[in-house]
């Protein structure tokens, strides 16, 4: 596997390996962005309760609106956390629906700005149309940040998920690459000539014995969103949004969409629940992993190259927090969360 | 120092074993040669327990990126997808540990400066009419399991058609290597502590406990001093206070040759007289009467 690095020279390299030795991904607490926080056929007129971070969220529809609080709408001690900071002290989250989640602002109500939310190409904006069955629920016994170093990596394929998607280790041809900005980094990795992954064999019915694939997986980095674009030939894409809402530094919940529709029956309706296979093969090295960062220690974790994308990551959130706990909670002029990133999933390139 | 950290059946061929000692993890394993090795349960990668991985020629492979390391030195022999030209760097090493088989138990040697002898054999006998072993895992300390081996064996061991009283012979004997103390004992089927009516005692429960050591046994004697059962416990301190006790025991023909007819033919069938409890009497551990243990306080036991 050839990682290429576009704007990463070496020296800069040998700089972040003694800064990554300050590694506490439970820590993060990275604000004024956007989090889908429910599916919205989660939400109905019976307020269910979500968490981000620290925050609770009370979430229900009243007629055609959602609305989200920080306390339950029967409580009878409505007024006791009306000092909330994410509220501005009206009790109120700002809440908007947008590709079938309800996204709540979490940060300071004032800087909140639906032209921040993330652009997915592959969903409908109005959320509209999404089946039921492309969406799944995920928690993983983890904080986000160390959930999306296991997405941005790309060498535990073989040994976590072997019997689902494995025989990348088998390609003619595998280059990684990646760019970032002050706010996303985006991974994309282009294999060609390896073996068609059991999923698609048994279950896309991929007769080829080899198929080419490229995928871009877009980080947002405050939100811990994900974004995948996989493009399988022969085969199918098979877009997903995977975001890694923080519950806390111990725990981490995924409620993810597909973007299936072009794929055949039954890929449409299975690919989803791989997530059930693949979720809990990730989780259980997470699990025993996570409480490993719990503290500062005086040894490093050590990096071969293959770790290049999942580093750049560890020096941006690191450098955003950074920022952050000085007081600037702005978005620095290369970034733009909301920009079309069609292109940038190769929603338009043929591999 | 060494410290027994798990029983010998415990690990098999190609197979990984998770212990702690305290908060420290450790994953066992067996060489190409078939002798135990082992490492700090840690991949110096990720973090992820190394014991979560697969033993693939000797060498134990991480189960998240696959790096592959050598028990006996920690190094890690093999990054995948390196390519032919490429070396994995000399400093990508975990944490080895020196570990020996002996005794039937794994014994962990705490520091890899100095090395340190085995300890003798653990029996006195070598020819037995049965031995069994086994593993219990204690919500009690192990300072705390060693106490209660002195006060109130019983406690924590059940020996099969013995009942052991709280009736003390003598005062703890110590001597270079041990610290121990007799309490009289008496056949009984039931188990039951027996009747302190009775004018005799026909059997000795000598606890003893070995210095410099977590180890301890008890022995099982009849009025001739011969053993008649042997059940050594070596206790492990792991995580959040809790123990792990690795037991091995014996019982010779000496045990049927003094039991009663009745002890005898009950004994006759089973092959395990020995149990060693897990689950423990909180309200009767708490209620133990202060005895020969205030002595293990003042000599150094570890």
């Amino acid at each position: 596997m050839e990682i290429v690095q576009d704007k990463v020279v070496r020296g800069t390299i040998n700089t972040q390996r003694r800064k990554l030795n300050d590694w506490l991904p439970a820590q993060f607490d990275l604000r004024d962005t956007w989090f889908p926080i429910a599916h919205t056929n989660h939400v109905t007129n019976k307020a269910i309760r979500r968490i981000v971070h620290a925050q609770v969220f009370y979430i229900w529809r009243e007629g055609a609106n959602v609305v989200a609080t920080d306390n339950h709408p029967d409580c009878p001690h409505a007024a006791r956390r009306s000092a909330n900071y994410f509220t501005g002290g009206s009790g109120f989250y700002i809440v908007v629906e947008r590709y079938g989640y309800v996204w709540g602002w979490y940060g300071n109500p004032e800087n909140a700005n639906e032209a921040l939310l993330p652009h997915i190409p592959f969903l409908p904006q109005n959320g509209n149309g999404i089946p039921n069955y492309m969406r799944t629920t995920i928690r993983f016994d983890a904080c986000s940040a160390l959930s999306v170093e296991n997405l941005l990596d790309l060498t535990h394929a073989d040994f976590l998920h072997g019997e689902v998607v494995g025989g990348e280790g088998e390609a003619e041809t595998d280059e990684v690459f990646f760019e970032h900005t002050s706010e996303t980094i985006t991974r994309t990795r282009m294999v060609t000539g390896k073996p068609v992954s059991p999923i698609m064999r048994w279950v896309g019915g991929v007769r080829a014995k080899y198929q080419d694939f490229r995928s871009t997986l877009h980080v947002h980095l405050r939100s811990n969103l994900c974004i995948s674009y996989p493009r399988f030939e022969p085969g199918f894409d098979v877009p997903n949004v995977q975001p890694f809402v923080p519950s806390g530094p111990y725990r981490s919940r995924v409620d993810q969409i597909f973007g299936l529709d072009k794929a055949p029956t039954p890929f449409r309706q299975l690919m989803p629940k791989v997530a059930f296979i693949v979720g809990p093969q990730d989780n259980s090295v997470m699990r025993p992993q996570n409480p490993r960062y719990f503290n500062l220690e005086d040894r490093v974790d050590f990096h071969s190259r293959f770790d290049a994308p999942g580093n750049r990551y560890r020096y941006l959130m690191k450098k955003l927090q950074e920022r952050q706990n000085n007081g600037d909670f702005t978005y620095s002029s290369d970034a733009d969360p909301g920009a079309d990133i069609s292109e940038l999933l190769g929603m338009k390139i043929k591999s | 120092m060494l410290q027994t950290i798990a029983l010998s059946s415990q690990l098999g061929t190609n197979k990984t074993l998770a212990v702690n000692v305290n908060d420290l993890p450790i994953v066992l394993f067996r060489d190409k040669d078939d002798k135990v090795v082992a490492l700090e349960d840690r991949c110096p990668h990720r973090r992820v327990p190394l014991s979560l991985g697969k033993v693939i020629q000797g060498e134990l492979r991480c189960a998240y990126h696959g790096w592959t390391f050598d028990g006996k030195t920690g190094a890690c022999t093999n990054i995948p997808n390196l390519s032919a030209k490429e070396s994995v760097p000399a400093k990508l090493k975990a944490k080895a540990f020196i570990v020996q088989e002996h005794n039937g138990f794994i014994y962990w040697q705490r520091s890899d400066s100095v090395h340190v002898a085995l300890p003798p054999a653990i029996f006195s006998q070598a020819i037995y009419l049965a031995q069994n072993e086994g593993i219990a895992n204690l919500t009690l300390s192990m300072e705390a399991y060693r106490s209660v081996l002195f006060d109130g064996p019983e406690m924590l061991i059940s020996l099969y058609g013995i009942g052991i009283t709280d009736y003390f012979l003598g005062d703890v004997i110590e001597t270079e290597y041990s610290i121990t103390i007799d309490r009289a004992a008496d056949w009984q089927l039931t188990g039951r502590k027996p009747s302190w009516k009775s004018p005799d005692y026909p059997l000795i429960i000598r606890s003893e406990i070995f210095k410099h050591t977590t180890c301890a046994k008890i022995s099982l004697l009849n009025s001739t001093e011969q053993v008649l059962i042997e059940v050594y416990l070596s206790v492990v301190p792991d995580k959040r206070s809790t123990s792990r006790v690795l037991w091995q025991a014996r019982s010779y023909q000496a045990y049927f040759d003094s039991a009663p007819l009745l002890n005898k033919l009950k004994c006759s069938w089973r092959k395990n007289l020995v149990k060693v409890h897990e689950i423990l009497n909180a309200n009767s551990i708490n209620k133990l009467m202060l005895g020969p243990s205030a002595r293990l306080q003042s000599i150094n036991v570890q």
